[in-house]
């Protein structure tokens, strides 16, 4: 392949250079220069491969190539041919040869020279071999130092001598060296010098744009010129950006023309409106002879836009292949062709035939796909093989290129490879969206042309395939020339005369053979339907494959649809819907509300054209209820649904739909009792929801699904529990052992860590393990979602604190308790570890809707019938009966609508409610209760959940001495067993059993309390319930016995004590004695009075006993009897037993306390004395009884409070009373008493026992000891109890003896009163 | 254009918002903040939390022949697209980036409307009001 190559012409001695020629290409190559430039521009390191030519020396006039301008020096306008450097080569030994013939000529090679445009030359010595023997003699004027003495004073450099390059040897190898480093360096100071020089030109030819006759295409061609050079020089890269910057200055007038007025040159881009060329970047769709006379129209100011357009992109695409940089072509290529049409439109740029633009664009979209795809190969051939070239050129340019971006090695190349297949991946991202485009385009075409399924092709439509396929190539005659290889010679020429071919060769990447070309493809897709059909579906499955596989799902979608609609005009309507559906759903998940009607409405239209009854229905449902539509449309829909029902109503097959938009819940309350009433329990749910229908619709049935529900409230918990286990664990280490557990811990946090992980996270590791998702765990996941919201995001993990280890990934609850001198401390942290995560805002379009619903249980539900659902909001009212007790939640709606049956979604645990069973209850009501009389008492049945049936019997039985009838039994008895029969009742009612009880009245002494029980046979279980009575007695009794002297009087006391108030009457006292007929009782009270006792009142009666006849050493029994009685009850009896014995009096008891002789009153501190007389009683009696007396010694005791008395006397002693001697029948005794408060003082108490002295005889212990024996109540009369003495308080300090003050109230005497009847206790 | 047009485009180049997104994501992971920068990520410098200040504005998201499409993503991931049509007058960046904060300032101050609920569909007269006032260019 020829290429631009820097020139370097040659003259003087040919055959000389000829002969150092072949090492020169060699050489000049092989290592690449620094090439510093101006303007602090990168330095790039550059390889020269320059070609030589004839120096031929320029016409004298500025002609051709060069114009002069202002006569100085000529401005370059064209680089490519110009020679950058002249060189003269000489093998001139001799100086006088030199001096004679050679100076001259390189005199007059060195004129020429100067009026060229380049004028860097170098002139080169070649030394023959043999030379150096000959020129011995004379080294220091050598032919070389002539030569820069005569030519190059100041630039010695521009001279240079070589070896002879036949000879191999190191001297010659060096000397070539040198030259050839030369040589380098000049060609490229040249090229640093000219290109300065012309950029300037360049740069003032742009400044004068905006100027009347100023041409763009000429300015192109100037820049381009750069270009060249830069490519030449392989620096791609800078040559890229000056097609950028032409790119963008271009667009920038285009843009502009719109506002000013278009320049005179912009017309000519309007032109050609017949011609849509296709772009063209390979070389065999004939890019090679199209690239050069598109450059030639530019020349003429006579190039189209697209024309312009496509070289120019054209070779941006070449320099970007060149560099490797093939994502960034994907990249520009969408831009590129948008601009094109935009431009287009700008300058209102018409074409003959409509959609010539798509022509253009489907077939440079093909162009530059195909290009990206056979230079991937390409480049990822080149690298995989790393040896052998495939393309040559290709493997050229990149590895120059690649050397030149990196300094070159094997390794790094290697290394580049996996950033290939990374780009390789990344082209899709730009390339889905052409493949897009071009099926876009294609589809518009075959639109057109009446290529699609149903339209009929015609005549017309043949004639714009033909004209269309024409108007593809670039000029009129072009697609000739290109189609048969004659012809279009006029232009060719053209081209050749101007340049010389070689030059303008651009190196365009070859397709590989056998390949359809865009054009082809193009003509090939209009041909015929099939053949449309062909392409169109292939392009469609790329555009789609490539956006899925960049995860452009939604852009996926949207072409996926496009096949949907041409599968539907082909009536594939099968294909369609999977499309459709696939595009449903993915729209859904946005809910992109419209673009899910569209897809609605298409997906109706298939369901119908495939008779899929079913899902026309649903869709039809779904239609109906979008707000997106029309009013009339979502009728039709609606309509629609109901007759395809109504066709199905003989079906026995149900269609199931989740509800998704026709019904929304809005509330749903459930309102049920909790308790079983007899087999079942009410439950009422009220159901609101709004009906996105059009119209009102009946629903046959409207369940809603109870299912039990029991472990959700379990897991609520689930966080303290965690949290105390963990707390355990800690204590249970010890104090020790906790330090290194911790630390542990820190260093290994997943293991040991215990994951407190809340139930939502269990559950999701649950999933990833079962995929298949039951319903239950569903509606738990839900519930625990709602239930803490949080739950299923933040992972709280739990990690003890330990003291030094501050972790930095401490994240969790840490509860522990450590044992530390026996106290427990408790220490909690709450961290979030994936605080990002967590607290992450989630994107709304990854809010997942739920697809698909799944029918829960309905074997128990609450539904209602034959409902009309109106538009809008609705309420209804289900209703259930929930037979079993527990805990129910309400977990689906299912509406019927005929034969269509939607399901809401799962709700959940938000709607809960329990049955339970209340068990009967018997209890039994009573208030206080007498015992004695008849009362009545109640029964009460609480029947709970239960019923009371016909015939219900309830048995009731009675503890020991109580009595029960039902009140309304017509006998009379009174028994301890009785059977009652109930009244039917409904559940949760009482029913009362009125029974009359009566309780014996047991002789009892005290006030204690009789408990009774009732004993009840439950009628349901059978089970005896003890019911226990508590009845009191009607009074509470006591007695006392009084004595005078010897008479004896007992008193019965009774003391109310129920609250009722009791009559009573007929009191009587009777002996039980055998002998009781001997013993007179005197009834002191009127045998006739009867008396009302209330609670707390009493009544006393008194008897005076016969004490005279009686003999008291046995047991004396008495009966107290007395009716008492009820209001309008029958009158009881109470009885009362008193049991007496020894109770006559045989000692009597007399004490007296008197001022000392000669003291006149008792005073506070003086010494009193104090007289206690003890006298014997009943001496007969006693005779009786000798074994009773066997001694009567008695011991006295004389007590008296602190504060009173002070008592300094024998305050105890032993008196002994015999019988035998009367004197002794009467004891005294005298005792000192002092007085220590004044006021009326009680005596001092005088005690008496019976004393026992120690038995001396009988050697019983017993009897050793003497002994103090109590008397029994009433055998001692103390006739001065209760009497009291007078005490004045104690003298004045001074006059103890005066008497004035004591002496007021004495009148009152020592000697007290005594009182007549006097009580012993 | 119909509106389920503007849809399908609207849809399309949340795709590609989703990616660019994505790709600032990455470039933050892999603490290249050139690539960051590039994907619209900026990395908050510091070795505390790494908090990622995102570029709200993504730039263009796609072109078709007609228009151009416009990306812009709050923090709160609530996306703004703009469609502009392809006019010989061309917008700048600058003048698109304005509209998308105005846009921004809009949607802050509906959202702070204790009466609008988020996510349902905006019904605000001095929504609409800034809306128009951008379209219309003032």
């Amino acid at each position: 392949m020829t290429d631009n190559k820097p020139l370097i012409t040659y003259s003087g001695e040919i055959p000389v250079f000829q002969g150092v020629v072949p090492s020169l290409q060699k050489g000049i190559g092989v290592e690449a220069v620094e090439w510093k430039r101006a303007y602090g521009r990168t330095t790039k390191h550059v390889h020269l491969h320059p070609r030589f030519v004839p120096f031929d020396p320029p016409p004298s006039t500025g002609e051709g190539g060069s114009i002069t301008s202002g006569g100085e020096s000529p401005v370059l306008t064209s680089l490519l041919d110009q020679p950058m450097l002249h060189t003269f080569w000489t093998d001139c030994s001799d100086v006088e040869v030199y001096r004679a013939t050679t100076k001259d000529v390189i005199q007059s090679w060195l004129n020429s020279v100067k009026s060229c445009p380049v004028k860097e030359w170098l002139i080169i010595l070649v030394e023959p071999s043999d030379n150096k023997k000959t020129n011995k003699l004379l080294p220091r004027s050598s032919v070389l130092d002539k030569i820069k003495n005569d030519f190059a004073q100041k630039q010695t450099e521009r001279c240079v001598c070589v070896a002879d390059p036949a000879k191999i040897d190191s001297k010659s190898a060096e000397s070539l060296n040198s030259m050839l480093h030369r040589i380098r360096q000049l060609l490229l100071a040249s090229y640093s010098k000219t290109l300065i020089k012309f950029e300037e030109n360049m740069r003032a030819q742009r400044e004068k744009r905006n100027e009347a006759g100023w041409n763009f295409c000429h300015y192109f061609l100037l820049q381009e010129e750069l270009a060249f050079v830069l490519e030449m020089l392989q620096v791609y890269d800078e040559s890229l950006v000056q097609y950028d910057e032409l790119d963008a200055l271009f667009t920038q007038f285009v843009l502009n023309s719109h506002f000013t007025d278009t320049p005179k040159w912009l017309l000519s881009f309007q032109r050609f409106g017949d011609r849509w060329p296709a772009l063209i970047l390979s070389s065999n769709s004939g890019g090679n002879k199209i690239i050069p006379q598109i450059r030639e129209t530019i020349r003429n100011s006579s190039v189209s836009l697209l024309n312009f357009r496509n070289y120019l992109f054209a070779r941006q695409a070449i320099l970007l292949v060149k560099q490797r940089r093939l994502n960034e072509l994907a990249q520009r290529s969408l831009a590129f062709l948008h601009i094109c049409i935009n431009e287009l439109n700008i300058l209102d740029v018409t074409f003959s035939e409509e959609g010539s633009i798509s022509c253009w664009v489907f077939v440079s979209c093909l162009e530059i796909l195909g290009t990206i795809s056979n230079q991937n190969l390409a480049i990822l051939s080149a690298t995989n093989a790393n040896s052998s070239m495939t393309n040559n050129k290709l493997e050229e340019d990149s590895e120059v290129n690649s050397s030149q971006v990196e300094i070159n090695d094997g390794t790094k190349r290697k290394g580049k490879t996996p950033q290939h297949h990374a780009n390789q991946l990344d082209f899709s991202v730009h390339t889905a969206s052409l493949w897009d485009y071009a099926r876009e385009k294609l589809y518009e075409l075959g639109k057109l042309c009446g290529l699609l399924p149903k339209s009929q092709l015609k005549s017309d439509h043949l004639h714009k395939v033909i004209s269309l396929s024409s108007g593809l190539s670039p000029f009129e005659d072009f697609s000739n020339s290109n189609g048969n290889g004659n012809g279009s010679g006029e232009i060719n020429n053209s081209n050749c005369n101007n340049h010389s071919g070689d030059e303008m060769q651009l190196p365009l990447p070859e397709l590989p053979p056998g390949e359809e070309t865009p054009i082809e493809k193009l003509k090939n897709a209009l041909s015929s339907k099939e053949k449309f059909q062909h392409h169109y579906l292939e392009l469609c499955e790329l555009a789609m494959g490539t956006y899925k596989h960049i995860g452009r799902l939604r852009s996926a979608r949207k072409v996926g649809l496009s096949l949907a609609s041409y599968y539907m005009e082909l009536g594939d309507y099968g294909k369609s819907i999977v499309f459709l559906t696939e595009a449903f759903n993915t729209f859904k998940e946005d809910r992109w509300t419209i673009l899910t009607i569209d897809v609605l409405l298409k997906l109706a239209q298939c369901y119908e054209a495939v008779n899929d009854t079913d899902r026309y229905i649903r869709t039809c449902a779904q239609i109906a209820c979008s707000k997106a539509i029309s009013e009339p449309e979502r009728g039709h829909f609606f309509d629609e649904m109901m007759t395809c029902l109504t066709k199905l109503e003989n079906n026995d097959r149900f269609i199931m739909s989740p509800t998704e938009e026709t019904f929304l819940i809005t509330s749903v309350k459930v309102e049920s009792s909790g308790k079983i009433h007899g087999p079942s329990c009410d439950v009422v749910v009220d159901l609101s929801l709004v009906s996105n229908l059009p119209r009102p619709i009946v629903s046959n049935l409207v369940q809603m699904a109870i299912v039990v529900c029991d472990h959700v409230p379990k897991q609520v918990n689930y966080f303290t529990t965690g949290t105390f286990v963990q707390g355990e664990n800690i204590s249970k280490g010890g104090k020790s052992g906790g330090g290194k557990q911790q630390r542990r811990k820190d260093s290994l946090p997943e293991p040991d860590v215990v994951e407190n992980l809340s139930g939502k996270q269990a559950l999701a590791r649950k999933e990833s393990t079962t995929p298949a998702y039951t319903c239950e765990d569903e509606d738990v996941a839900l519930a625990l979602m709602e239930m803490n919201p949080a739950v299923n995001m933040v992972d709280l993990r739990q990690q003890f604190e330990s003291g030094g280890s501050g972790t930095n990934k401490v994240t969790m609850v840490g509860v522990g308790t450590d044992v530390k001198n026996n106290e427990k401390y408790i220490s909690g942290k709450l961290t979030c570890h994936n605080l990002h995560q967590s607290l992450r805002r989630k994107d709304s379009s990854q809010v997942q809707g739920e697809t698909q619903v799944f029918k829960t249980d309905f074997s128990q539900v609450a539904n209602t019938r034959d409902i009309t659902i109106h538009p809008g909001a609705n309420n209804i009212t289900l209703s259930a009966k929930v037979s079993i007790p527990g805990n129910y939640r309400l977990a689906q709606v299912s509406i019927g609508v005929k034969h269509f049956e939607l399901l809401s979604p799962r709700l959940g645990c938000r709607y809960k409610f329990s049955a339970t069973r209340e068990p009967p209850n018997i209890s039994v009501q009573a208030g206080n209760l007498v015992a004695g009389i008849d009362q009545e008492v109640v029964i009460r049945v609480d029947t709970g959940s239960r019923v009371i049936d016909e015939g219900m019997v309830l048995l009731v039985r009675s503890s020991l001495g109580l009595k029960l009838k039902h009140i309304s039994s017509s006998s009379s008895d009174a028994s301890s067993e009785i059977a009652i029969s109930m009244p039917p009742t409904d559940p949760f009612v009482s029913a009362s059993i009125p029974l009359t009880v009566k309780a014996d009245l047991a002789t009892q002494k005290d006030s204690t309390v009789f408990e009774h029980k009732l004993i009840v046979k439950c009628p349901w279980t059978g089970d005896e319930k003890k019911l226990s009575l508590t009845f009191i007695p009607p009074f509470i009794s006591s007695y006392k016995l009084h004595s005078v002297g010897q008479r004896k009087f007992v008193q019965v006391l009774l003391l109310g004590n129920s609250d009722n108030s009791l009559k009573v009457s007929e009191h009587q006292l009777t002996v039980q004695s055998p002998n009781s007929q001997d013993i007179p009782l005197v009834a002191l009270n009127p045998r006739s009075q009867s008396l009302i006792l209330d609670i707390g009142k009493s009544a006393a009666y008194m008897w005076e006993i016969g004490v005279l006849e009686l003999e008291d050493q046995l047991p004396f029994r008495l009966e107290f009897s007395v009716k008492f009685k009820a209001d309008r009850r029958e009158a009881e009896i109470y009885k009362y037993y008193i049991c007496l014995q020894k109770f006559k009096t045989l000692y009597e008891l007399k004490s007296k306390v008197e001022p000392h002789k000669g003291t006149e009153f008792c005073r506070v501190g003086n010494m009193c004395s104090m007289l206690i007389e003890i006298s014997k009683f009943g001496k007969k009696q006693v005779d009786d009884g000798n074994s009773q007396q066997p001694q009567n010694s008695l011991m006295y005791e004389v007590r008296a409070s602190q504060h009173m008395w002070a008592i300094c006397g024998r305050s105890s002693g032993i008196v002994s009373l015999d019988d035998e001697n009367d004197d002794a029948t009467l004891q005294q005794v005298n005792l000192d008493v002092m007085p220590m408060t004044p006021g009326y003082l009680p005596l001092p108490t005088v005690h008496l026992s019976n004393y026992i002295p120690a038995d001396q005889k009988s050697g019983s212990s017993v009897s050793n000891v003497p002994k103090l024996e109590p008397f029994n109540i009433g055998q001692v009369y103390n006739r001065s109890k209760g009497s009291q003495v007078h005490i004045l308080p104690p003298p004045q300090a001074m006059g103890s003896n005066t008497g004035l003050s004591g002496g007021c109230g004495s009148s009152i005497g020592a000697g007290s009163s005594l009182t007549a009847i006097d009580s012993h206790f | 254009m119909t509106d389920l047009q503007y849809s399908f485009i609207v849809s399309s180049a949340l795709d590609i918002v989703e990616e660019r997104v994505q790709m600032g994501h990455q470039a933050f992971k892999g603490g290249n903040p050139a690539l960051a920068a590039a994907g619209g990520v900026a990395l908050s410098s510091g070795d505390g939390p790494q908090v990622a200040t995102r570029e709200l504005y993504l730039g263009a998201l796609t072109a078709q022949e007609e228009y151009k499409v416009y990306g812009y993503m709050t923090n709160t991931k609530i996306k703004f697209v703009i469609i502009v049509e392809e006019t010989s007058i061309p917008l700048r960046e600058n003048d698109i980036r304005m509209m998308f904060r105005r846009l921004h300032g809009a949607f802050c101050d509906l959202m702070s409307n204790p009466f609008y609920l988020p996510g349902t569909e905006i019904h605000s007269k001095r929504f609409e009001g800034t809306i128009n006032a951008i379209l219309a260019g003032q």
